[in-house]
């Protein structure tokens, strides 16, 4: 029945995404841009995805702290994952984008674009960190604390744009008076949905195989236990005899 | 011009979406070998 439902979550991401191309294959060229900015019908969802992914990985590192919950960790952890995958397809689309229409593929004095690199790196950091421990519980517990704190880029990131006057055009889609054409906003928001859903089907299927990991790890771990069990004894150090 | 970006584009977002889920495929795959053996 769960098996079922993944299944059924993964067919309707693909539809989702085709759906999406459908109707940014669709909308108008853009005044100024031409079809330069149908690219933004993915760049920006993934920008907004990777918020979202970050943000569950925060609520998962609270929720382990709390009640040292193993899905929490694994919910964190997978999350964190698609994230970075998200931020890395946002990073590539602005860079494809940016090309032809500033002439530059990265400006290293650009707020949205270097802040975005930076909190790239981090959760690639985070998720070293994760490969690095080899205790579940000490590695749940770092990973947490690193997924709280390092969440104080996300408003950094996505204030950048206010906060600092730089190459990068100012927030467009939650402004009150949106300068954006309806039909624009359309194949914004059905790609968005469409994203969203990729993100759940990822996680989800993320956080499954993180189980089968822990399973597997632990299964090791206690045979290896059979073999040495017996073979090793704690140090007598109170029977030391002898000049030494 | 303009439209080979836009491919490009689109092929980036879309290629990476198959490449990760072949990455969960084969590991997920390899994963239950190892249960199992």
């Amino acid at each position: 029945m769960r098996q079922r439902s993944h299944q059924a979550l993964n067919v309707l991401a693909v539809l989702a995404i085709g759906l999406g191309f459908t109707f940014a294959a669709l909308a108008p060229a853009e005044r100024t841009q031409g079809d330069f900015a149908k690219i933004m019908f993915v760049h920006v969802p993934s920008a907004w995805l990777a918020f979202l992914a970050f943000g569950v990985t925060l609520v998962g590192g609270v929720v382990w702290l709390v009640k040292k919950s193993p899905l929490a960790d694994r919910i964190a952890a997978s999350s964190a994952e698609v994230g970075v995958f998200f931020t890395a397809l946002a990073l590539m689309t602005g860079m494809i984008w940016g090309y032809p229409v500033w002439g530059t593929f990265w400006d290293w004095g650009d707020a949205r674009m270097m802040s975005t690199a930076i909190m790239f790196f981090v959760y690639l950091g985070y998720l070293a960190l994760r490969r690095s421990i080899p205790d579940p519980e000490t590695r749940a517990k770092r990973s947490a604390v690193l997924g709280i704190i390092a969440f104080v880029q996300v408003p950094l990131v996505y204030f950048s744009v206010t906060l600092f006057r730089t190459l990068h055009q100012g927030t467009t889609v939650v402004r009150p008076d949106a300068p954006i054409d309806p039909e624009f906003l359309r194949a914004l928001m059905i790609n968005l949905g469409a994203f969203t859903l990729v993100y759940l089907a990822f996680t989800s299927w993320r956080t499954r195989l993180a189980r089968l990991e822990d399973e597997l790890e632990e299964s090791e771990a206690l045979s290896d236990f059979d073999i040495a069990g017996s073979g090793i004894t704690a140090p007598q150090l109170g029977e030391v005899t002898g000049d030494v | 011009m303009s439209e080979g970006w836009v491919i490009f584009g689109y092929s980036v977002v879309y290629g990476f979406m198959v490449l990760y889920t072949l990455y969960l495929v084969g590991r997920t795959r390899r994963i239950n070998r190892r249960k199992e053996g």
